[in-house]
């Protein structure tokens, strides 16, 4: 059903506005019971002389989701939806060797996703439940058969296990509802985007409240039982306009909460928006910047997101899948056979911690109690003096790590390794001013007239951000085209907006290069369907020497007509 | 290549929304509060009145810097209001409503003779992908701001797209050999000016998810039936459509739907399913409880008489379509070949391009496409409509008369021979208008009795010298190639059927039954039809999308038909038995 919101901010400590409905006795829960009753039966599933399961898990997504979305002061869309979705685990084999990780063979197996029944009927969740155990059971003897046999084939050096052991947990906390004041909440979306009929310059614009809660059930044949409830909102508003030459430039506002009310008061939420559109309509307006190779100073939410790109995807612990199928997928490199070596400055700590749910009064996206393979987050040093020292691990293990360290995350699939909340320190922190100095500095030392800052990134999920269907898919390793760029003048400190440009050979090697850090943290959160919610925290940082070229895009053609608000 | 599929199931849980949408869908809420058209108001018809201005502004100002100008403008707007509850074994698994607006922006460059619609060759494969430009999801409220900036945006990217493409077509032109046939891009038709209220989407979702749970148990008791399904889904389309040639069109359709699944396998693996819709054009008009039980009891019945049912061997001998069932054979075989842009398109097989004023169908039968009836007897048609998708009237279209093929039918895209519309251009939102049938109408003259059809089967396998002959009693669905490369076969998939024998022993129920052939070679082999007309309402999917439709016909008497064993599925029995069995847990 709907996607989005996935994953969302546990909060479990801080609902009043969402208020608890089930009891703490989970015996009483029909779904709970039928979960465990099928689970139960499910352990003696046999197929001839194929091996009964050596582990299953039921998790169960019980989605609200209310999402109203607008454009120039109208509807779109607006309404509920409600899901409750089983994703069923199902192991046969051994922890050393079992029918998961296997790419190759006839199909992928089965996703082991489907839709339960949403009344809490106990035969009739049971029905659901047995058919889709039924489903996966088959697929896995067959997918541990044809891995076994390519197995016998292929000799794999260091082969990891495919699971590892893990204690059981046991946690019922309270289920949530949500309370959505629809009418209200409409007005609200309307009114920030009626502000764009204002803008005769911005081409387009989208504007749209999530809120959602999500009651989530756990139960494994080790024994592990969890009910929590999560809840999370986020409004999104995203403008596009064209450049003179074409270029179609785009930028977006998010907020993050863990309920409607703690949105920001429209006023606010408006104020906001006339920035956007002015920076938007001054950014269209401005320079295009020629090929530049000197440092650049990575501001605010462009650092955030820069670590996304650059480190958060490389430090997760996912083995090469067996198969046919070589890995091809492209981004940054796997980082783990850098252990040990020296991946940013000395004076970095990387480290990821779930558990805080605020950081400095904005709450994190990707907070988070217990893992989706049922394990209590904990903190994770990944990087320590500089050096990597660990990778973020779900219960499937690597070359290097054979436990999880409670980062299995699902998104629309199976839990593996993802991002909590990403912490990005430095024990040498300095003010913007002391930045800026040493940006100039460092162009001066390179003979260049003139520095480049950096606000912005335009990296987030082609899919997710409106308006979706302009979105340019940034070069070199998806690291995203900046906006907001600047020309800081060594002579005078002075700045000039320019635009139109992208990053060349940027990757993760590029962070040994960084100079110095800043005093404030910016946070970026994600909230998208196709993984798990996430933040990422860090300060502003200089790189002693990025790479910036001049787009070569084929340049959109300008819309004919005026557009009807500045008829 | 070509196929075309109609389908009544129709009904599985998620598919429901998933088939009939172009775009992403949006979940709405149950609100009235959209400032909708307010029914009856004399010229209150604000989306009307702002398509029509952004309309008339684009075709006065839109040009590319080299002059090119569209000719041809159409704005289609359908505001969709779906509500859903579907349940199994006692428990709702979907309750949902949801409304959206898609809006189709037709744009034509060039003339009325060569536009940039004409087929580029080799590029026929385009038609079945969705279209990239045109279409986009629009306000679902009529503020003017916002209707007309999607209005702007979309017609930009249209306009841009049309033109681009009329460029190639003209390249195309230089380059290749002159078709035999020299038709029109596009029909000259008189503009439709046409206005109806809004329908508003009512449909009590609690009573029906009552209902449904109520009925749904009933399969409670059948631990061998492994999916089941009783659901309600109401559909509102809300059209308004402008065109620069003065069309004014506003219409609203409403479709009700009550279906009823239930699925199993048999001992050797074969998925068996049944299933059973009533079609209504308003709630009040869907049935009652009680109907409904009846009729989900029946399909449970029926599924599990099929488990036991024996596996049919390939046979080619007589056999009955019971009407229904022959309306299913009559859409797919005869109806997808009649569709006028087959007749151009030189990928197509063209079976009947070159036979108009010959005989086709024996001499007794006459067909015709008539989308203006609303009912026929006692039951509404889902294929009614008033004006088609490029705002022609519809109308009745005698295709076959006593045998002989008498025209096609006809969207605004002329036909060598036909050069205007006979009002049968249709589409789902987001698609490309191709002709499509509406409520195709198969009457005979050699009509008897039921019980006459049938001692006439069993004097034909005695004839041919026959043990037994088959009666086809439902078909739910069927597939067919009118692609040049492909054959020109069709299979429709029945679900029951029964051996008729002989020597007067009681009819036998089998299962795992194709019926393949040509259909040429099929037509000549009527032999005679019962008196008994019915309705088979379904939803046709092809070029265009998926439509709503009908087909009435009598039942068919057929002196050869060739029978193939279903292919199995490959999926096992479950290995532990249903939990509806398992009596220990409860």
């Amino acid at each position: 059903m709907n996607p989005i919101l996935k994953s969302i901010v546990l909060s479990v400590c801080c609902c009043a506005a969402v208020i608890n409905a089930g009891a703490a006795d989970p015996a009483a829960d029909p779904l709970f019971k039928a979960l465990q009753d099928e689970m139960k039966r499910s352990m003696s599933l046999q197929l001839e002389e194929l091996a009964s399961p050596y582990f299953i898990q039921y998790a169960v997504d019980d989605t609200e989701i209310e999402r109203v979305t607008a454009s120039y002061g109208a509807l779109t869309t607006s309404g509920p939806s409600r899901s409750r979705t089983l994703q069923a685990q199902l192991r046969v084999g051994t922890m050393e060797l079992d029918n998961s990780n296997f790419v190759g063979g006839r199909g992928f197996g089965r996703r082991g996703s489907s839709e339960l029944p949403l009344d809490n009927d106990y035969l009739a969740l049971r029905q659901a439940i047995w058919r889709a155990t039924d489903g996966l059971y088959k697929g896995a003897v067959e997918m541990l058969t044809q891995k076994r046999a390519y197995l016998k084939d292929h000799t794999i050096e260091d082969r990891p296990h495919d699971f590892s052991k893990a204690t059981a947990t046991t946690a019922i906390l309270d289920t949530v509802t949500l309370s959505f004041d629809r009418k209200k909440w409409e007005d609200y979306v309307r009114q920030i985007s009626a502000q764009f009929s204002k803008h005769q310059h911005i081409q387009d614009s989208e504007v749209r409240l999530i809120a959602g809660v999500e009651n989530r059930y756990l139960v494994s044949s080790e024994g592990s039982r969890l009910r929590y409830g999560m809840a999370e909102v986020s409004l999104r508003i995203g403008a596009e306009t064209l450049a003179p030459d074409g270029e179609r430039m785009t930028d977006d506002l998010e907020y993050v909460a863990l309920t409607p009310e703690r949105l920001p008061p429209i006023s606010t939420v408006i104020a906001d928006v006339q920035r956007l559109a002015d920076r938007l309509t001054a950014a269209a307006k401005a320079p295009v910047l020629n090929d530049y190779s000197g440092p650049v100073l990575i501001e605010g939410l462009a650092s955030p997101l820069l670590f996304r790109q650059l480190l958060a995807r490389g430090i997760l612990g996912v083995p090469d899948p067996v198969g046919l199928a070589r890995r091809t997928t492209q981004g940054p490199e796997d980082l783990e056979k850098r252990l040990g070596k020296r991946i940013l400055p000395t004076t970095f700590t990387v480290y990821d911690d779930p558990r805080p749910q605020e950081f400095h009064g904005t709450p994190l996206a990707g907070h988070y109690l217990y893992d989706d393979e049922g394990l209590p987050a904990q903190r994770v040093e990944i990087v320590v003096g500089g050096k990597l020292q660990g990778m973020l691990m779900s219960r499937t293990p690597t070359k290097r790590f054979s436990q999880s360290n409670g980062h299995g995350r699902r998104g629309s699939d199976q839990a593996r390794a993802a991002v909590g909340n990403l912490f990005i320190e430095t024990s040498a922190p300095k003010s913007a001013a002391d930045l800026k100095k040493a940006l100039l500095k460092a162009a001066d030392d390179e003979g260049l007239e003139y520095g480049i800052r950096i606000e912005g990134l335009q990296s987030r999920d082609a899919s997710d951000s409106p308006p979706a269907r302009s979105r340019r898919v940034g070069s070199g390793r998806g690291v995203g085209d900046p906006v907001r760029v600047y020309k800081v003048y060594v002579a005078d400190g002075r700045e000039e907006l320019v635009r139109g440009c992208e990053f060349r050979g940027l990757d993760e090697r590029s962070m040994r290069r960084i100079l110095a850090a800043g005093n404030t943290p910016a946070i970026d959160n994600r909230v998208i369907s196709s993984t798990p919610s996430s933040s990422v925290i860090a300060p502003a940082v200089l790189f002693e020497e990025i790479e910036l070229t001049k787009i070569d895009r084929e340049s959109e053609r300008k819309p004919l007509l005026p557009s009807p608000q500045s008829r | 290549m070509t196929a075309t599929a109609v389908a009544a199931e129709f009904v599985a849980r998620r598919l429901m929304f998933s088939l009939v949408l172009a775009l992403s869908v949006a979940a709405v809420g149950q609100g009235k509060a959209q400032s909708q058209v307010s029914p009856g108001e004399k010229d209150g018809h604000p989306l009307l009145r702002l398509m029509a201005e952004e309309l008339d502004f684009s075709m006065k100002k839109l040009t590319t810097d080299d002059g090119v100008r569209p000719y041809y403008l159409c704005y289609t707007m359908t505001h969709s209001s779906s509500a859903a509850v579907v349940g199994s074994l006692g428990a709702v698994e979907q309750d949902d409503f949801r409304t959206r607006r898609i809006l189709d922006v037709d744009v034509r460059v060039g003339d009325y003779v060569l536009d940039n619609t004409r087929q580029i060759r080799g590029g026929a494969g385009d038609r079945f992908s969705r279209r990239a430009d045109g279409v986009a999801q629009a306000p679902v409220e009529d503020n003017p701001l916002a209707v007309k900036q999607a209005l702007w945006q979309t017609t930009d990217a249209a306009f841009k797209s049309a033109v681009e493409r009329f460029q190639r077509v003209k390249t195309d032109l230089k380059t290749t050999v002159e078709d035999e046939h020299k038709s029109d891009d596009f029909s000259r038709e008189k503009p439709g000016v046409h206005f109806e209220a809004d329908a508003e989407l009512t449909l009590d979702r609690p009573a029906w998810a009552k209902r449904i749970r109520d009925i749904s148990r009933l399969a409670l008791k059948y631990p061998l039936i492994y999916e089941s399904s009783v659901a309600v889904v109401g559909t509102i389309n809300n059209r308004s459509m402008v065109t620069s040639e003065g069309g004014r069109i506003k219409t609203a359709q409403k479709l009700f739907r009550v279906a009823l699944s239930a699925t199993t396998k048999a001992e050797d693996g074969m998925d068996l399913s049944q299933n059973f819709i009533f079609d209504a054009t308003s709630e009040a008009r869907l049935p009652d409880e009680s109907q409904v039980r009846d009729a989900f009891q029946k399909v449970l019945d029926k599924v599990m008489a099929l488990r036991d049912a024996p596996l049919v061997e390939p046979y080619t001998g007589p056999a009955i379509l019971l009407n229904r069932a022959s309306g299913v054979f009559f859409h797919e075989i005869f109806g997808h070949r009649i569709e006028g842009h087959r007749q151009k398109d030189v990928e197509e097989g063209q079976t009947f391009t070159k036979m108009v004023g010959k005989p086709i169908l024996p001499e007794f039968l006459s067909v015709s496409d008539d989308p203006t009836m609303p009912r026929f007897a006692q039951e509404d048609l889902r294929g009614f409509y008033r004006f088609d998708d490029e705002g022609v009237p519809a109308s009745r279209v005698s295709l076959v008369d006593n045998g002989v093929l008498k025209t096609f039918l006809l969207s605004r895209s002329p036909v060598p021979g036909f050069p205007n519309s006979n009002g049968h251009g249709r589409r789902e939102p987001g698609r490309q208008v191709v002709s499509r049938q509406g409520n195709l109408i198969i009457d005979s003259k050699q009509a008897v009795p039921f019980t006459k059809l049938r001692e006439m089967l069993v004097g034909e396998c005695q004839k041919q010298n026959k043990p037994y002959g088959y009666l086809f009693e439902d078909i739910t669905g069927g597939f067919t190639t009118t692609a040049r490369g492909g054959p020109q076969a069709f299979k429709v998939l029945p679900v029951v059927v029964y051996r008729v024998y002989a020597d007067g022993r009681k009819d036998e129920l089998v299962r795992g039954v194709d019926i393949v052939g040509t259909p040429l070679s099929c037509f000549a082999k009527i032999l005679a039809t019962g008196d008994d007309p019915a309705v088979f309402n379904g939803t046709c999917g092809a070029e265009s999308g998926w439509v709503p439709v009908s087909a009435v016909s009598p039942s068919i008497l057929v002196g050869e038909i060739e029978i193939e064993k279903r292919e199995r599925a490959q999926d096992r029995l479950p290995i532990l038995p249903s939990p509806l069995a398992a009596k220990e847990d409860r």
